[in-house]
């Protein structure tokens, strides 16, 4: 045991320290980031906002409306699929141990898509909130079996990254087919109603909307949280997970849940908007490192922040037309989607 | 009180990797596994270890299947270094080791195994910017964390490695093999495959050979690995057999 380390041996490059408190400091002030903006962007729209419409008496005044009825539901509603988008691509980073996964690409939010298109040709419209229920429930069997299908795979194939993007290609491309042959059954209304969800909007947002979605989103993000050092440990690979007590499959069936519940419910309102799941963990491992433990936390607020940002653009650039927010997203997501791809290419 | 195994077999895809191997390992033994590439020597480990469950026999832990402990109670009392490569994330080498505590690790504990090879300086570094070796150093370190609470109560456990001199210089090579037989003076079982035969004559109590995925020769290192086994076992040319054999005459010395 006295053997000693050749002196020529000595580290070289890049040494690291980090510590709970950046961490710490980064969500408290992406939290504040976020509050600002959700102030900052009520204002800003095609019809302008005054100071006194915040107050609460307001509320009914038919001249603050538009900042109750249409613009704050809209915001909250961005930030809320933001952190679902968010922490959904950092759960399943991590399930695949791969910083390229990400709901859209691997074909599960186009899933989810899907079966709402089918839901929504089969189940009447005038079924209220069991109507909004039923979409989730759709959304999520959809995210769910693409899930599956994706993580299956990846296993028979030993988990490459080149393997698990060309699977979702193939997804895409079924479910993208999928839509369009529906298209051609559904009446003018339904086709409306499609096209919303394969496009992705927060156009249209509704506070009952918001209930539902946080009513499946906080506590599977919550849950999500509670599993952040298994996740961890599960990156050494499944056997030395397993040989420190984990149990793999266990966990790994739980993380593809809820992640799946997560998409889901972000499909069910907004439709499917891409590369958010893909940008924020990235960007956020470079801030506090890939400990899920804050991942998962931060991801959510930055997605929120994110998708906040985007849809603000959306709405402001062309008004008082606006455009649909994952054109905003792909646009920001694409190139540096191109980017990861070309300095993990190594890898491939 | 050791870990007997008894009769294994195993298939994989109708293939058959190991077939009836018994044997038993003992506290306070440092147990070399070895045999050419494809004998079943990894295969065997994991069964021993309780990754895989073995398709006809059985393996018993004081008395008990091995199968009937949970994965919680199994990982307090024994610990394993595969060969997987997986990390992709930056993390640090704290975050790698401290994966290895089944609690919350402290720094202490954390520099205090990285410590045994002179890796403490490492501690600050990513993970993904050091050298194979460097990174198999640091694996090592996040077993040892995880049977530290066992050494510190000196309540003996087992560790079992999978070619763990993968990668390593010479310096290390002999560093880990020291350490191991310190672990082994003080109670500890210790299963590993190996390579290096030179080094598994001079550390090993016990040498396991495999061939075909069967147990073809055990015993104790002077005993087991001699000319014949290079011969017939590894089928080593006349000259590199020639060679090997002063080698292990040295070492023997």
């Amino acid at each position: 045991m006295h053997y000693t380390a050749n002196p020529k041996m000595m580290p070289s490059a890049i040494t690291e320290t980090r510590h709970p408190n950046a961490a710490y400091r980064v969500l408290g002030l992406l939290m504040a980031c976020l509050l600002a903006a959700l102030m900052l962007a009520a204002f800003v729209g095609a019809a302008s906002v005054e100071w006194q419409h915040w107050q609460w008496r307001a509320w009914q005044n038919p001249e603050a409306a538009i900042l109750w009825h249409i613009r704050l539901p809209r915001l909250c509603l961005a930030a809320i699929v933001g952190a679902g988008l968010g922490a959904s691509g950092a759960a399943m980073q991590g399930l695949f141990r791969n910083p390229l996964a990400d709901p859209g690409l691997l074909g599960i939010a186009n899933g989810a898509a899907l079966a709402v298109a089918i839901s929504l040709i089969a189940i009447p419209s005038s079924w209220g909130l069991l109507g909004l229920y039923s979409i989730s429930i759709a959304a999520f069997s959809g995210g769910l079996i693409c899930c599956i299908v994706i993580f299956l795979f990846a296993r028979r194939s030993g988990g490459g990254v080149a393997a698990l993007l060309l699977a979702g290609l193939a997804i895409n491309a079924l479910c993208g087919a999928a839509i369009g042959f529906l298209t051609y059954l559904s009446d003018d209304q339904q086709l409306r109603s499609l096209s919303f969800w394969t496009m992705g909007s927060l156009g249209g947002a509704l506070w009952t909307q918001i209930a539902v979605c946080c009513s499946v989103l906080i506590p599977a993000l919550l849950l999500l949280t509670r599993s952040a050092r298994q996740l961890d440990v599960l990156q050494l690979g499944d056997r030395s997970a397993e040989y420190l007590g984990i149990d793999p499959r266990q966990l790994q069936r739980r993380t593809v849940i809820l992640a799946a519940l997560i998409v889901g419910s972000c499909v069910a309102v907004s439709g499917v908007i891409g590369f958010v799941g893909l940008l924020v963990p990235h960007l956020l491992r470079m801030l506090i490192g890939p400990q899920h433990r804050w991942l998962l936390p931060g991801s959510a607020l930055l997605g929120a922040l994110l998708l906040l940002a985007a849809d603000t653009l959306a709405r402001t650039v062309v008004a008082p037309a606006e455009l649909p927010v994952g054109v905003i997203t792909s646009l920001l997501g694409a190139p540096y989607f191109l980017y990861l791809l070309i300095s993990q290419g190594r890898r491939l | 009180m050791s870990l007997l195994a008894e009769r294994l077999g195993w298939a994989q895809k109708g293939k058959h990797i190991l077939n009836d191997v018994s044997g038993e390992l003992a506290p306070g033994t440092l147990l070399a596994i070895v045999g050419p590439n494809g004998a079943g020597k990894s295969s065997l480990l994991h069964l021993l270890a309780g990754g895989e469950r073995p398709d006809t026999g059985t393996v018993s832990l004081d008395g008990q299947l091995l199968s009937t402990y949970s994965a919680a109670s199994l990982a307090r009392r024994r610990a394993v270094l595969t060969q997987e490569q997986s990390l992709l994330f930056p993390f640090t080498v704290r975050d790698v080791v401290a994966m290895g505590s089944l609690l919350a690790a402290n720094d202490e504990d954390i520099e205090h195994c990285l410590q045994y090879f002179s890796a403490a300086e490492l501690i600050n570094r990513q993970y993904l910017s050091l050298s194979g070796g460097e990174r198999q150093r640091v694996q090592i370190a996040r077993v040892l964390l995880q049977l530290l609470p066992s050494l510190k109560a000196g309540d003996p456990a087992y560790l079992f490695l999978d070619e763990p001199l993968n990668a390593l210089d010479l310096n290390h090579q002999f560093a880990l093999m020291a350490l191991l037989e310190s672990l082994r003076d003080r109670g500890f079982a210790i299963a590993c495959v190996i390579h290096d035969l030179v080094l598994a004559h001079r550390f090993a109590d016990q040498v396991w050979v495999l061939s075909n995925g069967r147990l073809v020769a055990q015993g104790g290192a002077a005993a087991v690995i001699n000319e014949r086994l290079l011969d017939e076992v590894f089928m080593l040319p006349a000259q590199p057999r020639k060679v090997m054999a002063s080698l292990l005459d040295c070492a023997a010395r």
